[in-house]
């Protein structure tokens, strides 16, 4: 029964995080791509398009396979604090891909008005010191479980009515 | 209608960047840096590789977390549970083996004297 909730809780996460660290930005990005307000059409002059898409890609896959092995290890794991760690850590990198892919400073041409220039720098700078105290977090978990591990399990064993030894 | 609510919701926004840039811009910096680092290391020539870690996760997260559900103890401790008990079942017997041994060593030592003490 555990196994089935387990693998049940992984995939509905895998799901979750594919949707929102891949399919959204993309669709996003493409959206953006062929923009026009109030009829205007906006041309995209970001030229490294393909590339804050393979970005997206590589890093939406590998959050979405921490997310699986993290939300179906058992709760209070080490193993389920070790990837949730790995998971925030490549969202931090994932997040600054946008920059480093120079998504975080978009260009825009409006046509018949001129050019439009967007730049997140400082927003995806606030955002990164805020994962990193998402980060001491996490490592908290993990020093926690590892210290607590015995109390963990038997406290996990007796909920099932399992031996505790 | 529209550029109002940008307006207002801009402000709000810059309102709280400004409030916590000088606690949290300095980390971010800070992050920033050792992710640049690392992000130099990832390929970024081909998505393959990186759909073979997302395989290789599934995988190894859907044969891990079945083996060990967490709700019962796993296999390896069960088993040297079990040889620890079996360890101190045999240790007990060994023990009493060796106690028996002593009576019986005490009992040839007591009838040696015996035999001595006739002789005399």
């Amino acid at each position: 029964m555990s196994t089935v909730k387990n693998m049940f809780k992984g995939i509905l996460f895998t799901f979750i995080y594919l949707t929102t660290t891949m399919i959204i930005p993309y669709l996003t990005f493409t959206w953006v791509k062929e923009l026009s307000i109030l009829g205007i059409p906006i041309v995209m002059s970001q030229l490294e398009y393909e590339r804050i898409l393979f970005w997206i890609s590589a890093f939406g896959l590998m959050i979405s396979g921490c997310a699986f092995f993290n939300y179906s290890s058992p709760k209070g794991s080490i193993r389920k604090a070790i990837f949730a760690l790995i998971q925030i850590l490549l969202n931090c990198l994932y997040i600054w891909s946008y920059k480093f892919s120079g998504a975080t400073d978009v260009s825009f041409e409006i046509l018949t008005i001129g050019d439009l220039s967007i730049d997140f720098s400082q927003m995806i700078l606030l955002y990164m010191g805020i994962y990193f105290l998402t980060i001491i977090l996490k490592v908290y978990d993990l020093v926690d479980f590892t210290l607590n591990r015995e109390k963990i399990r038997e406290k996990r064993y007796s909920k099932k009515g399992g031996d505790t030894k | 209608m529209l550029l109002d609510f940008l307006q207002v919701f801009a402000e709000i926004i810059g309102a709280i960047l400004t409030f916590l840039k000088p606690i949290v811009s300095p980390i971010g910096a800070w992050m920033v840096e050792w992710i640049e680092v690392v992000l130099g290391v990832f390929p970024d020539d081909s998505l393959s590789i990186y759909i073979g870690i997302f395989i290789f996760l599934i995988v190894v997260g859907a044969i891990v977390n079945s083996l060990w559900t967490g709700d019962a103890p796993p296999n390896f401790l069960t088993q040297k549970g079990k040889l620890a008990t079996i360890s101190d079942e045999k240790l007990k017997e060994v023990e009493e083996i060796e106690d028996l041994t002593k009576v019986y060593k005490d009992d040839d030592d007591r009838k040696r004297d015996s035999d001595q003490i006739d002789e005399d």
